[in-house]
């Protein structure tokens, strides 16, 4: 009885430790997303940056559009005016609170736009640009796993949209271990459906803060198109108030 | 009735110049007849094609309130059956219909498209309106089934058996891709028949998200299409009385140029618990066909007036050479006792009469030259969305017309007034001593 006691207590306590060395190895998905949120998270401070979308369809000549984006996260502020091709130059988006117009400098007019719009002919949306999501909030992490993707070793994990705010219903990050940096994103349609692949090859860093400044986005659905968004002139200086009202916009043009 | 009497018989004296006055002005009315008629017509074919393309021409619908977001979702199909029995409205066809706009692609082709999402086993007048030229009904057996126009097909290369994704939203706004296998190709009985894709409601729902009884709206074809808003009004005045229902005729106050935006700007103020209906009618979707039926009918009132002001210096000119040639005349009949302004009546009456032989005249010519205008089949694609079946209809106002004859006759009798003026004033000794 003694022994078969002794027995007992040896398998509970090796599933204990098994499941103990497990968990240590196994982080806090979450853990690792407010990490990664932090890193382009800016509601502390205003920035700016140019923003170039290099479009690329198939039997197509590459398209290139360009932008200036101003953002003040704390806010839920941004401007985004279109500076490339010219023939759109002067359009943009303006976010205010919980209201995004698109302003057509031709018409002269606001229309309520969604962040979940892509971007002129690119496979970048609003949304995209800005990230605005909450991980905590948003999204529901249904999986994290240790993976490798190429050289690097990183922490793969699901998520699941709990919120309308995401574009897409899931999302799988491929996050690398040693320094807390997204290299990959899949976005799946409900259905799981593969949509989109976007690729984060190059970083640089902000304020402390790394920042990813060239995306591909690979469009999955639509084969052999993907768009190009590379950051440049990034700046976190502050932006007068007037940049983040209509009448900025209209006066531009 | 001896002045009419008179003033027939000058007419018909004088047969050239009376002809070639009548003439004159039954070719104006021809014109705005013409144009007006034809107008209604082609309007009244793009608003039936429209009202096809969507299942008919009255839609009912179900929204709910959370957080103060209006959602769109109707399950209750048995209400709105009994309510439709209850309001004794007579109607071809009926469904229950869930449409999504979204892009369909194929090998790197792409096409922006609603897909209607159809019962096809209930809507047997969509069944037999749909004419395949490839595939089979049978191929529709397959729960992801798609029939597409043939224009479409042709812009995409696609044949039947083959498979198309297509990328749309969720109910929660999320991105989400489709595949559907090509069960048959219709021919597009017009330029908005290319648009026009099916798809069975049930993978529909599935793909949207919804539950495979729900639907957007329950749909039908009033068999009165010129009366919609009045049917429409007396089936919220049933729903009333069971449930929760918007206002249609608060909205057309508000915002009498676009109905819909009225109807929603009530279910954004509103509060209510589960289900509150709303009551739309094709014309309030397109508010715009019933405003460009009026532009049209004010451009031709206008051509109408502008034409005639043509016309009437013509008529003035007549009257004037009329008075010097009938002078004697005018002057025995002063001098026999006829007052003066019987005289200026006789022309008076000239003129009406001559307005009146004149429009019936362009009224039957225009009717005539419809007529034979319907005759003849067009076969061009532009043209196709006014045509019905390839063919010119039109439709006649009754109060357009009316308009349009009251200010004919009121501009011939302000033309030949001045001569009438002069014929009763003249003095009979001085008339009948003038020699031409």
């Amino acid at each position: 009885m003694r022994k078969n006691m002794k027995k007992i207590i040896f398998i509970v306590l090796s599933i204990f430790l098994l499941f103990s060395v497990m968990a240590e190895n196994t982080p806090d998905p979450y853990a690792i997303l407010d990490v990664l949120q932090k890193q382009y998270s800016y509601d502390d401070q205003d920035y700016s940056a140019t923003v170039t979308l290099i479009v690329e369809k198939p039997n197509q000549p590459a398209e290139q559009l360009q932008f200036k984006l101003f953002q003040r996260a704390a806010k839920k502020q941004f401007t985004m005016i279109q500076l490339l091709p010219e023939t759109d130059k002067g359009a943009g988006y303006l976010q205010d609170g919980d209201n995004l117009w698109y302003y057509d400098p031709i018409g002269r007019k606001f229309n309520h736009t969604s962040l979940k719009q892509n971007i002129g002919n690119s496979d970048a949306k609003a949304g995209d640009v800005v990230k605005e999501y909450s991980f905590r909030d948003d999204y529901e992490a249904t999986s994290i796993e240790s993976g490798k993707l190429g050289a690097f070793d990183v922490w793969i994990i699901s998520l699941k949209a709990i919120s309308s705010r995401p574009a897409y219903a899931k999302e799988v990050y491929y996050i690398r271990k040693d320094i807390t940096l997204l290299l990959k994103e899949e976005n799946y349609s409900a259905n799981d459906k593969l949509m989109r692949t976007n690729l984060y090859p190059k970083y640089t860093k902000v304020l402390d803060r790394y920042l990813p400044i060239q995306i591909i986005m690979r469009d999955e659905v639509n084969k052999g198109e993907q768009t190009q968004q590379i950051l440049s002139e990034i700046s976190t200086s502050a932006i007068p108030n007037k940049v983040f009202t209509k009448a900025y916009l209209e006066g531009l043009n | 009735m001896k002045t009419i009497g008179l003033a027939f018989r000058n007419l018909s004296r004088q047969k050239k110049r009376s002809f070639l006055l009548g003439g004159a002005i039954a070719f104006g009315f021809f014109i705005v007849t013409f144009v007006d008629a034809l107008a209604g017509g082609s309007l009244r074919n793009l608003s039936e094609q429209f009202s096809f393309l969507f299942g008919g021409n009255i839609f009912i619908q179900a929204s709910q309130k959370d957080d103060d977001k209006v959602m769109t979702l109707t399950k209750d199909a048995l209400f709105i059956e009994d309510v439709l029995k209850e309001s004794g409205i007579r109607y071809t066809a009926e469904g229950k219909r869930t449409m999504l706009f979204g892009t369909i692609i194929y090998e790197g082709q792409k096409a922006v498209t609603n897909i209607s999402g159809c019962d096809f086993e209930k809507e047997k007048r969509l069944k037999d309106s749909i004419s395949l030229v490839q595939g089979s009904w049978e191929n529709m057996q397959d729960s992801n089934a798609l029939i597409i126009g043939e224009t479409m097909a042709e812009n995409l290369g696609i044949e039947v058996g083959e498979t198309v994704l297509f990328e749309m939203q969720t109910a929660k706004d999320y991105a989400t891709v489709g595949e559907f296998k090509i069960a048959a190709i219709n021919r597009d009985p017009s330029l908005l028949g290319s648009i026009m894709v099916y798809s069975h409601i049930a993978y529909l729902n599935e793909l949207y998200e919804l539950d495979e009884d729900a639907f957007f709206f329950y749909t039908i074809m009033a068999e009165d299409h010129e009366n919609q808003d009045v049917l429409a009004n007396q089936l919220e005045a049933i729903i009333k009385k069971y449930k929760p229902v918007t206002n249609r005729l608060e909205a057309v106050k508000k915002n009498p140029l676009n109905i819909v935006r009225g109807i929603n700007e009530q279910l954004k103020e509103a509060s209510w618990e589960g289900d509150m209906y709303s009551v739309i009618t094709f014309d309030d979707q397109v508010p715009n066909i019933k405003q460009i039926l009026s532009i049209v009918q004010y451009v031709s009132l206008g051509i109408l007036i502008a034409l005639f002001l043509v016309i009437m210096i013509g008529i003035s000119n007549t009257y004037k050479m009329v008075i010097f040639e009938r002078i004697k005349e005018i002057g025995t009949m002063r001098a026999l006792g006829v007052k003066q302004k019987e005289a200026g009546r006789i022309f008076m009456w000239e003129a009406v009469l001559l307005s009146l032989f004149g429009s019936l005249v362009g009224f039957i010519v225009a009717i005539l030259g419809m007529k034979v205008l319907s005759l003849f089949t067009f076969t061009s694609e532009e043209l196709s969305l006014f045509l019905h079946n390839g063919h010119w209809t039109y439709v006649l106002n009754a109060g357009s017309i009316s308009i349009k004859l009251i200010v004919v006759v009121l501009l011939t009798m302000l033309a030949v007034r001045g001569s009438a003026k002069q014929a009763a004033k003249l003095n009979p000794a001085e008339a009948l001593r003038t020699t031409r």
